[in-house]
């Protein structure tokens, strides 16, 4: 009974904790996703290309390329 | 296979990745015949949320392919290609003029060809030399990929024709034309 009574007491203390945690990475994540939005909602970029022996140390089957996405001259998006 | 990763104030916070099957061509009579390289489907995607450079939540969906392929830490790779980006950007010039066929002047035995970031040596029409290469701030940089050398050398000049190189620390001059070929 006392052990019941000691979990009891310790999921109460430790509650208000582990929500406080829960609410910041999910808030974390809306504003993730608000950026994703903002980002996937522009366009004129300029854009980099790099060929796979320019970025890789293997070469795919089907080759590979790395772009990158500057608006501004900032970088957002590869 | 596509990996999407996504800047804010120069640091990671998603990642999109996604492994594609191509659809496979059946014949009623002879069964398979090959692959259909115009159209594929998603076998596997993850998700990757990221805060302050450190992978806060993840989403995946579907089975891998090929359990070799994804990058064992994005944080990493988006390190090492967000430099190579931004090195090409701030030296776009310099990239974009020094690609193609390049014969000296002192010896026209001697040429020089880049391809992207790779600079291949010839002399003689003989294969001379291979190098990797990376300019910053007008100076040529070359990694032979035989050997752990690194030669550096001051990019004088660069037009559509003419480069002069200025090979450090020695200071010969080296002069330059563009093959037109």
């Amino acid at each position: 009974m006392n052990k019941v009574l000691l979990v009891t007491i310790f999921i109460l203390l430790t509650y208000p904790f582990t929500s406080l945690y829960s609410q910041t990475k999910s808030d974390q994540i809306g504003i993730i996703k608000s950026q994703y939005e903002w980002i996937n909602s522009q366009a004129n970029f300029d854009t980099i290309q790099l060929n796979n022996a320019d970025f890789l140390d293997h070469s795919p089957d089907h080759g590979g390329q790395l772009t990158g996405y500057f608006k501004n001259d900032t970088l957002i998006e590869l | 296979m596509t990996t999407e990763y996504y800047v804010w104030d120069s640091e990671l916070f998603f990642v999109y990745h996604n492994e594609q099957n191509f659809e496979q061509i059946i014949d009623s009579v002879n069964g398979f015949m090959g692959f259909d390289f115009y159209h594929s489907k998603i076998a596997f995607e993850s998700r990757h949320y990221f805060n302050k450079n450190t992978e806060i939540s993840k989403i995946k969906k579907g089975k891998r392919l090929m359990k070799l392929a994804e990058p064992a830490n994005f944080q990493n790779k988006f390190i090492l290609y967000q430099h190579l980006l931004h090195n090409r950007k701030e030296n776009e010039y310099d990239y974009n003029h020094i690609q193609g066929k390049w014969i000296s002047t002192t010896d026209s035995l001697y040429v020089m060809i880049f391809d992207g970031l790779t600079l291949v040596d010839y002399y003689d029409g003989n294969y001379s030399d291979q190098s990797k290469i990376k300019i910053e701030s007008d100076t040529l940089f070359c990694w032979p990929l035989q050997g752990e050398d690194e030669y550096k050398y001051a990019i004088m000049s660069l037009s559509d024709t003419n480069l002069t190189l200025l090979y450090l620390p020695y200071g010969g001059l080296l002069l330059f034309v563009k093959n037109p070929e």
